[in-house]
């Protein structure tokens, strides 16, 4: 038997993350990763650090976040490879760009001032290489791209350092003793007073075990990388119309994703790629840059995320348990997050609120557990 | 791009095991038989096979998908790696690109020091429609490629509904063991390659394997080795036995690449064709 103050499910970005800022608080957490920490979704993202075209609700996260990004070193001891190349998305018809203008005139009432509508001339002096069809873009120069595989690491020797108990192995089944969260994982068993769900595309399930209901969907987002080839671009581009997100690295590469998808079978680990994602994302790319036709792709990988109905995660508490959190459902977007859905998640464990609004992020908003929700379950039948 | 290319087997690899089981083919019958090969004379690069049996090639600048009953995968072999590429070492490896990427399970042959893909004795794959032969199956010789070559086809024209004889095949010939030249990675000096394209030397991998790595899969995800243009067919075997070298265990518990589609680079233009494909 291990006891710790807490237990946390999932050893992927928010979970390190989690318990790095317990750590920092006090409190001594045991992290319980089924396979190695970053293995799915932290560590082989495309890597995006971007407030650009966020949902509403995680405005004020992901500019926290920002802060965070822009001192990384502070936090976790490396910058993760960022590099503020800037993010940009592009529009190719004029009803694109009203919707931008929209956009940026909400974030505008709401005091945001970080995303920039630009104009068809401005896009040519950032992007030369770009399609000359394309009208204007929001521009947000302060954005970049970092290293998922450096910042999985990062954030692991950090949790280490400060004394986090990382173990290996499935959780396969929750319960509760005497107000203690006991929870068993390869042949051992651990208990805490707080139970924290990092789980990513396995949240569900760690959900059913705790009886919270979430409608969450295992993906498998694609990426593709190519031979190298001259610079041509340096901020990350996306498109209104397009699932785009596309990026130059320091080596000549180009990396292509932003929306194709894969099969994924989290039961079994596997995020496979399929023929038409590879096609979709290469047809995008051609449309907008013609010149990269002849380029080689050279790799392409999926990996499995969790994918929530309204696409946008779950933060805070259970709806259901005493002293059980989550963080889990990232929908594609949760890389740059990490750092501050920690902190908030540790704020809600030690003071009952975050120091900015999460409510839009309760899992209550996906209505109370189905009949058969048990106060623990087992992982592999469900 | 052919998009009404079908056929009822379709053999990759035009070796002694492709060409064996393309004659049997024709000697039982099999009509719609079509070998792809990346040598000149046929010109097909190969680069997704689908278990369903789809397969995608470029040919002369053009992307093609044929969709097959049945498949014959005999790939060949490799050069062994070595991380002095003048210090050629006269040992050839199956070729397992395309049966990494498929997901069959591999075995390693510890006498030859090469991985393989498993199969059973019929030659079949763990995928229903894909047969294995010839060095791929990390049975070497020209005679035995050439009797798998042909016990594939027979077996699969039996799929068909052909007529076959058992005078159509003797007993397989005995393979020949190659055994694997001496291991020398314990004596690579740190700064030596292992993956040229990504520049990750020997002490690169001892280092990874100090903070904890404990497979193939994970050193190319913390320290970059097989991501470069070789797609991993220069390093992958010398990553795995500096691993397993530098940890003291077999090269069984390191692994092997997860290797994925495209199996060869594809350009951007070739690919855009296969938009709003259903696979």
């Amino acid at each position: 038997m291990q006891i710790s103050d807490a237990i946390i499910i999932g050893g992927g970005l928010h979970g390190l993350s989690t318990a790095i800022h317990l750590a920092k608080a006090g409190l001594n957490a045991v992290v319980l990763e089924k396979d190695h920490p970053g293995r799915h979704a932290s560590g082989v993202n495309a890597g995006g650090v971007r407030r650009l075209g966020r949902h509403l609700a995680e405005v004020p996260l992901s500019v926290a976040a920002m802060t965070v990004w822009e001192h990384m070193a502070e936090f976790v001891g490396d910058d993760c490879g960022f590099s503020p190349c800037g993010q940009i998305k592009i529009a190719e018809t004029e009803s694109e760009m009203a919707l931008l203008a929209e956009r940026v005139g909400q974030l505008e009432a709401l005091g945001f001032a970080h995303e920039r509508l630009i104009d068809r001339d401005t896009l040519r002096q950032i992007v030369p290489a770009l399609s000359p069809h394309c009208l204007g873009a929001v521009w947000c120069p302060e954005d970049g791209a970092a290293r998922p595989c450096r910042t999985t690491q990062a954030f692991f020797r950090t949790a280490v350092a400060l004394g986090v108990e990382v173990r290996t192995g499935l959780v396969d089944n929750i319960g509760q003793t005497s107000g203690h969260w006991r929870v068993h994982a390869e042949y051992e068993t651990y208990e805490a007073p707080v139970l924290v769900n990092c789980a990513g595309a396995w949240g569900d399930r760690i959900c059913h075990m705790i009886g919270d209901h979430a409608p969450l969907e295992a993906a498998a987002p694609m990426l593709m990388i190519t031979e190298p080839t001259e610079p041509f671009i340096s901020p990350v581009l996306g498109a209104v119309g397009r699932k785009l997100s596309f990026k130059q690295f320091d080596n000549g590469t180009v990396m292509i994703g932003g929306g194709q998808r894969g099969r994924a079978v989290p039961e079994r680990n596997i995020a496979a790629t399929n023929l038409a994602g590879m096609g979709n994302g290469a047809a995008t790319v051609t449309a907008l840059f013609p010149q990269l036709g002849p380029l080689n792709v050279v790799r392409c990988w999926a990996g499995i995320e969790a994918m929530m109905p309204d696409g946008i995660p779950v933060i805070g508490p259970s709806a259901v348990a005493e002293c059980a959190y989550h963080a889990f459902g990232f929908s594609g977007h949760g890389f740059q997050l990490s750092p501050i859905v920690g902190r908030l998640l540790c704020e809600v464990i030690m003071t009952g609120s975050a120091s900015l609004p999460i409510d839009a992020f309760s899992i209550t908003r996906f209505g109370g557990a189905p009949a058969i929700g048990a106060a623990s379950g087992d992982l592999l039948r469900h | 791009m052919d998009h009404s290319g079908l056929a009822a087997l379709a053999i990759i690899g035009a070796g002694p095991a492709g060409r064996a089981a393309r004659d049997m083919a024709a000697r039982v019958g099999i009509e719609e038989v079509a070998v792809l090969d990346d040598g000149p004379d046929l010109d097909a690069l190969v680069w997704l096979v689908d278990g369903d049996g789809t397969i995608c090639y470029s040919r002369n600048g053009t992307a093609h998908k044929l969709t097959a009953q049945y498949i014959i995968l005999a790939p060949g072999t490799l050069a062994r790696p070595t991380a002095n590429p003048a210090a050629h070492i006269d040992h050839e490896i199956p070729d397992i690109q395309i049966t990494s990427a498929l997901r069959l399970e591999h075995a390693w042959d510890r006498e030859q020091g090469f991985w393989y893909p498993r199969h059973d004795e019929s030659l079949a794959s763990q995928c229903a429609r894909i047969y294995l032969a010839g060095g791929v199956t990390g049975r070497m010789g020209e005679a035995v490629a050439k009797w798998q070559g042909r016990r594939a086809a027979l077996t699969i024209a039996i799929h068909l509904g052909h007529e076959v004889s058992k005078h159509d095949l003797p007993d397989c010939p005995p393979a020949e063991v190659r055994p694997a030249p001496p291991s020398y990675v314990a004596g690579l000096e740190d700064a030596e390659m292992v993956c040229p394209c990504e520049g990750i030397s020997a002490g690169d991998i001892r280092r990874l394997a100090a903070r904890g790595c404990g497979t193939v899969n994970q050193a190319k995800a913390l320290g970059r080795p097989g991501m470069g243009i070789c797609q991993g067919r220069r390093c992958g075997l010398l990553v795995g036995e500096v691993l397993a070298d530098c940890l003291g265990v077999d090269m069984a518990q390191v692994g092997y690449f997860r290797q994925r589609w495209p199996t060869s680079p594809v350009s951007l233009a070739q690919l855009s064709k296969f938009a709003h494909e259903d696979i």
